[in-house]
């Protein structure tokens, strides 16, 4: 936090609610079977529903229903057996029918909630369907302003959006951010959403207002369009609560209105008033009869949600005892969690298989631009690599210095790469321990402090041993040994 | 009064209708008449009626597998589209200017 914010905070207290839309990544729109892609040339992807030419029927896609519940019960959301569709009436250019069918009094489900990694929790007011609206490429400009005319690519046209609307619960910019990482995960996690921001399967509208610290009544609030990155998402809340401390400072009142966020500089704009608000007379969808869902139907659902983000935490952090960074990494990063995850299947050692994981074989797939499934190290074969060095018959640092690239490209076993390189440990008790007893002989004095309870001196005879075996004995075995000469 | 003369303007506004100054009182008082017979509905006890938004009311909406429309209907339907738009350029529908 920023200490310009830090210093308003102590005085108002900023009340941050968000409204997200996230695109569910079915193969047709939400109407009719038209594609669902992003790009594409522009209008290829179009039907008489989309384009909202007369005399056309919508009908619900039934895997953008089962996704937008998959989403609501991850949400801890409760599906409401009944919902209906409404109209919602505007015009402009991008939206063919001249209303968005979308859910207004009786959404699809409500009163859920996410737990952030912070601890914190943002509840869930409600989460509906809606169709999106089409792209306007403004000619001769980036804005609409001081373009001449627009060109409409209907595409996007009725694809389906669920809308996630939060509860006024959140306070600061770090945790709106939180959340809606928090959220895109999720979403990913359940497999409906692809979470890419950039091209805009996520989009967040933020609803923000001051009050003084310590008191209950809400302050005006203003609506924020366009946040779209968690950059944005950040600055553009502290940008707004620096403006309306400065109003509320000077003794003036904040308007109810609509702003437009500019990334470009850095600030937010009027877009509309109170006053100028739209009215978009919503009414029930006369071409769609009301959504029923069994309670088989969302039972079912139920059962396939995945193991969700916070849960996989719990269990990194508790029963892996990975450490923050580390359970971090495994839950943001999707192939290298599921990976991590197999491997932990055939291994009793969390912390070494996380190590290997994050450490060489991250290292060398970055470098090489592959991904976790798609070289010869599967999750079997690093954890016999694994076994080699729990069982002393090559060392963990000279398996990570030496055994890359191979056990990544090579068709030979691990141990037959050990015995390739001569990286094989000395294992066998018989054939060291006359020299190490050797050793012992010749540093009487050393010994006998050892034997008198000195412990540090036992490394002092396992550097001499690893020097004489030039560091292919196993020091585990040196200590066997040692202790077996100083109980005799 | 059912409606007022500004909600009438308003109304016109939303609808993206321009109605010259002189016919405003015109259709303010058609639009009243229209609203007020209409209003006699509200004489009728509702209080123990749920709403009735179907005529179909004990009936869902049916639902479609997530699955591709033939492509090549799609080709011959967007070349005729194009051609019936009033303005395109390239594959794009063209629009005057938005707003200000």
């Amino acid at each position: 936090m920023n200490s310009v914010i830090e210093e308003i905070t102590k005085k108002y207290e900023p009340v941050i609610g968000l409204e997200v839309h996230a695109q569910l990544k079915t193969n047709t729109k939400l109407f009719c079977s038209c594609k669902n892609e992003f790009g594409g040339e522009p209008n290829a992807n179009t039907c008489p529903i989309c384009l909202g030419l007369p005399g056309v029927l919508p009908v619900l896609n039934k895997t953008a229903l089962d996704y937008a519940i998959k989403a609501s019960l991850a949400l801890n959301c409760t599906v409401n057996p009944k919902s209906k569709f409404d109209r919602k009436q505007y015009f402009y250019p991008d939206l063919p029918k001249g209303y968005q069918i979308s859910q207004y009094d009786q959404p699809l489900a409500s009163n859920g909630f996410v737990d952030l990694p912070d601890g914190s929790k943002v509840r869930i007011n409600r989460l509906h369907m809606e169709e999106d609206a089409g792209k306007l490429v403004h000619a001769g400009a980036e804005r609409l302003h001081g373009s001449a005319y627009s060109l409409v690519d209907l595409n996007r046209a009725g694809t389906p959006l669920t809308e996630i609307v939060t509860e006024p619960d959140i306070r600061t910019a770090e945790q709106a951010r939180l959340y809606v990482q928090e959220l895109r995960l999720i979403l990913i996690y359940c497999g409906v959403c692809d979470g890419n921001l950039e091209e805009g399967s996520m989009r967040c509208d933020v609803n923000i207002s001051l009050r003084p610290q310590g008191t209950e009544k809400f302050g005006t609030r203003a609506e924020i369009k366009n946040v779209n990155s968690f950059r944005s998402i950040q600055r553009a809340i502290e940008y707004e609560i620096e403006r309306q401390a400065e109003i509320l400072d000077e003794g003036g009142e904040v308007v109810q209105e609509t702003r437009l966020w500019e990334e470009n500089r850095g600030c937010t704009i009027t877009m509309r008033t109170k006053e100028e608000a739209n009215d978009y007379r919503y009414f029930p969808e006369p071409d769609l009869l009301p959504i029923n869902i069994s309670s088989e139907k969302i039972q079912n659902i139920q059962e396939e949600l995945p193991l969700l983000p916070s849960k996989k935490r719990e269990i990194y952090s508790q029963e892996y005892k990975l450490n923050e960074e580390e359970s971090f990494i495994f839950v943001e990063d999707l192939e290298r969690g599921s990976y991590f995850d197999e491997c932990i299947k055939l291994s009793n050692n969390p912390k070494k298989v996380a190590a290997w994981v994050n450490g060489p074989v991250a290292a060398y797939l970055k470098e090489q631009r592959l991904s976790y499934f798609d070289t010869k190290l599967s999750p079997e074969r690093l954890s016999e690599v694994l076994k080699l060095i729990d069982d002393g018959i090559v060392s963990d640092s000279s398996a990570k210095k030496d055994l890359i690239p191979d056990i990544f490209t090579s068709d030979l076993s691990p141990i037959e790469l050990c015995d390739k390189k001569g990286l094989k440990q000395i294992t066998d008790e018989s054939a060291i321990s006359g020299e190490v007893e050797a050793i012992v002989n010749q540093f009487p004095d050393q010994f006998s402090e050892l034997k008198s309870g000195k412990d540090k001196m036992k490394s002092f005879f396992v550097g001499q041993a690893m020097k004489r075996f030039k560091g292919k004995a196993s020091p585990a075995l040196i200590n066997k040994i040692l202790d077996k000469l100083i109980t005799k | 009064m059912s409606i007022s003369k500004d909600e009438l303007v308003d109304v016109a506004n939303l609808a993206r209708l321009g109605l010259p100054e002189d016919s405003l009182d015109k259709y303010t008082s058609e639009l009243d008449s229209i609203l007020n017979y209409v209003q006699r509905l509200s004489g009728v006890d509702t209080s123990n009626v749920d709403p009735l938004i179907h005529s179909e009311s004990e009936d869902y909406t049916p639902l479609r597998l997530d699955e591709q429309n033939n492509l090549n209907e799609v080709q011959a339907f967007r070349d005729d589209f194009l051609d019936n738009a009033p303005q395109t350029e390239g594959h794009f529908f063209k629009v005057p200017k938005i707003g200000d």
